[in-house]
């Protein structure tokens, strides 16, 4: 054994944590040789270096610190503690909201208030009522049926079709995606059967009626609708209910309605607030937004045009109205009404 | 020196089989009994006294979480001193970082770390010129300790300021006794030739 060997075992040999062996080893050669001597020296003149740091005394307030914190822990330990925390923080974030719009001005909040909130378009819950098999691509599938259909049906049906794409526009009365389509093809049904009917009577119903819809489409006007349901047929609604739904998303993001600017002159205007909320929540009006003035009241709203005439009228009573004579019937599925309400001054 | 093979019986079993039921009470003499250690193991480690009693505490409070799932195979102070020099490495690794983001070379050893230890007062005896001169020595071995990387610095705190057995040391850094021998072997090398660098500004 050399002595570089030797450097290696003297730091275990001066812990005693060599074997018997290798001990006696280290001894035996430490007997003949000075600088392996000489080295064991210089260990443990280090090792007393390191051993003669003083300890130091912990403040004397850490043992109740250290308690504290345990207590702490003991009582609501983290894994509560984190979900506690974080409940309250959306607590507060919530009371903060709800301060916030507590100090707007009161009229606002007072038409706020008012019972049956404004309805607001829904993103459907459930995917559309599925009534036969899905077309392998729905726009062949209808344009099968229309080829299949005799001309003067065939002439109707792109009538239909036209009426269907304007209704899908409208989406702000429509809760969820399956009685809307209902409701529009409902639509095109009563088109076909030139038994026109008015708009607000048209109410979403069941899935029921949707297969009513595609007899209208391939089958002569007056024909009973569930005698008239084929293969094709049942297809057909399935794959136009798709199409209409994804018609009718891109529509609501880029469509921009028509202003129908009009002006109340009322005595009152904070009633003439409420009034007019009511009517517009009646009429079924969406997005419906305030904003107030010092001698001026405004809301904004958007709803179907053929629902228009009927608020119209409503608005009369509340004081004179000017600009509600020279409405436009808008080609638009939906228009913006803005009303402002001034104070009359007498 | 001879190591202490035999196992050793646990005089903290009774406190810490108290502690499993959730009860504070036992934890707070544990506390007491063990807090200086810890703090004198951290602080060597780490070489910042203020640093080492806040590591004192969190790992004090996680063994206080993590006492079910201790289960005897070691000493108790072994399982808790292990988890005092696991977070006395993460706290390096911290103020490493931060050292580094608040800028300066990051090998460079900070000046004056042991100031904290000068300004201790000394155990009540009036002060010597030759306690002076010793603490001098003291400044100088932790300056060389700190320089020391942190492998080093944990086995020379636990092996020789403590005088914990291979055995020991080897559970508390999860190594084998062989691992144990080598490594203090390298690190008293590197330690005395630190000295050896520095004896001549002593």
């Amino acid at each position: 054994m050399d002595c570089r060997d030797i450097k290696e075992l003297l730091s275990a040999y001066i812990d005693g944590a060599l074997s018997q062996e290798e001990r006696a080893q280290v001894e035996e050669h430490l007997k003949t040789c000075k600088e392996c001597s000489e080295s064991l020296a210089a260990l443990k003149e280090a090792v007393s270096q390191i051993k003669g740091l003083e300890e130091v005394e912990p403040p004397p307030l850490l043992a109740k610190r250290i308690m504290k914190a345990i207590k702490k822990e003991a009582r609501y330990p983290l894994r509560i503690r984190i979900p506690l925390q974080a409940a309250a923080m959306i607590a507060i974030a919530f009371t903060s909201i709800y301060l916030y719009k507590s100090f707007q001005p009161s009229s606002v909040r007072e038409a706020k208030e008012l019972p049956g909130e404004y309805a607001t378009p829904q993103a459907p819950s459930q995917p559309p009522i599925v009534v036969g098999k899905a077309g392998p691509t729905p726009e062949k599938e209808e344009a099968v049926a229309l080829r299949n259909a005799p001309a003067p049906a065939k002439q109707e049906a792109k009538i239909a079709d036209k009426r269907i794409q304007v209704s899908r526009a409208a989406p702000a009365k429509l809760k969820a995606a399956a009685p809307s389509v209902t409701r529009e093809e409902r639509m095109a049904d009563a088109v076909m059967k030139k038994e026109p009917r008015p708009m607000a009577a048209a109410q979403p119903k069941t899935a029921a009626p949707l297969v009513a819809e595609a007899p209208a489409i391939q089958a002569p006007p007056a024909a009973a609708p569930a005698a008239e349901v084929g293969i094709m047929e049942e297809k057909a609604p399935q794959a136009k209910k798709e199409s209409a739904g994804a018609m009718r998303m891109k529509a609501e993001s880029i469509y921009k309605p028509t202003d129908i600017r009009v002006t109340i002159y009322a005595k009152n205007l904070d009633a003439t607030v409420r009034e007019v909320a009511k009517i517009l929540n009646q009429a079924g009006a969406t997005m419906v937004k305030y904003e107030s003035f010092e001698y001026k009241k405004i809301s904004i709203s958007v709803l179907p045009p053929q629902d228009l005439p009927k608020v119209l009228e409503k608005l009369k009573p509340l004081g004179e109205v000017k600009g509600a004579e020279s409405i436009p019937a808008p080609k638009e599925p939906l228009v913006r009404l803005i009303i402002e309400m001034v104070e009359q001054k007498h | 020196m001879i190591v202490d093979l035999r196992p050793v019986p646990d005089e903290d079993a009774g406190l810490v089989s108290l502690c499993k039921g959730g009860a504070t009470g036992p934890f707070e003499t544990l506390v007491k009994r063990h807090q200086k250690k810890m703090l004198n193991i951290v602080y060597r480690m780490i070489g910042d006294y203020e640093e080492a009693c806040d590591v004192v505490q969190e790992a004090f409070v996680s063994a206080y979480k993590g006492i079910n799932g201790f289960e005897g195979k070691s000493r108790f102070s072994t399982w808790l001193y292990s988890i005092a020099i696991n977070q006395a490495r993460n706290r390096l690794k911290q103020m490493k970082a931060r050292r580094q983001f608040e800028a300066g070379s990051i090998d460079e050893p900070v000046p004056g770390r042991d100031r904290l230890i000068r300004l201790e007062p000394a155990s009540g005896d009036p002060p010597a010129s030759d306690t002076v001169e010793r603490k001098e020595i003291q400044s100088k071995v932790q300056e060389c300790i700190n320089t020391l990387e942190h492998g080093y610095r944990e086995i020379l705190v636990l092996r020789d300021m403590q005088g914990f057995s291979y055995d020991e040391i080897g559970s508390m850094l999860g190594l084998l006794e062989g691992t144990v021998r080598s490594r203090l072997f390298r690190a008293r090398e590197a330690f005395m030739k630190k000295m050896k660098s520095h004896l001549g500004d002593l």
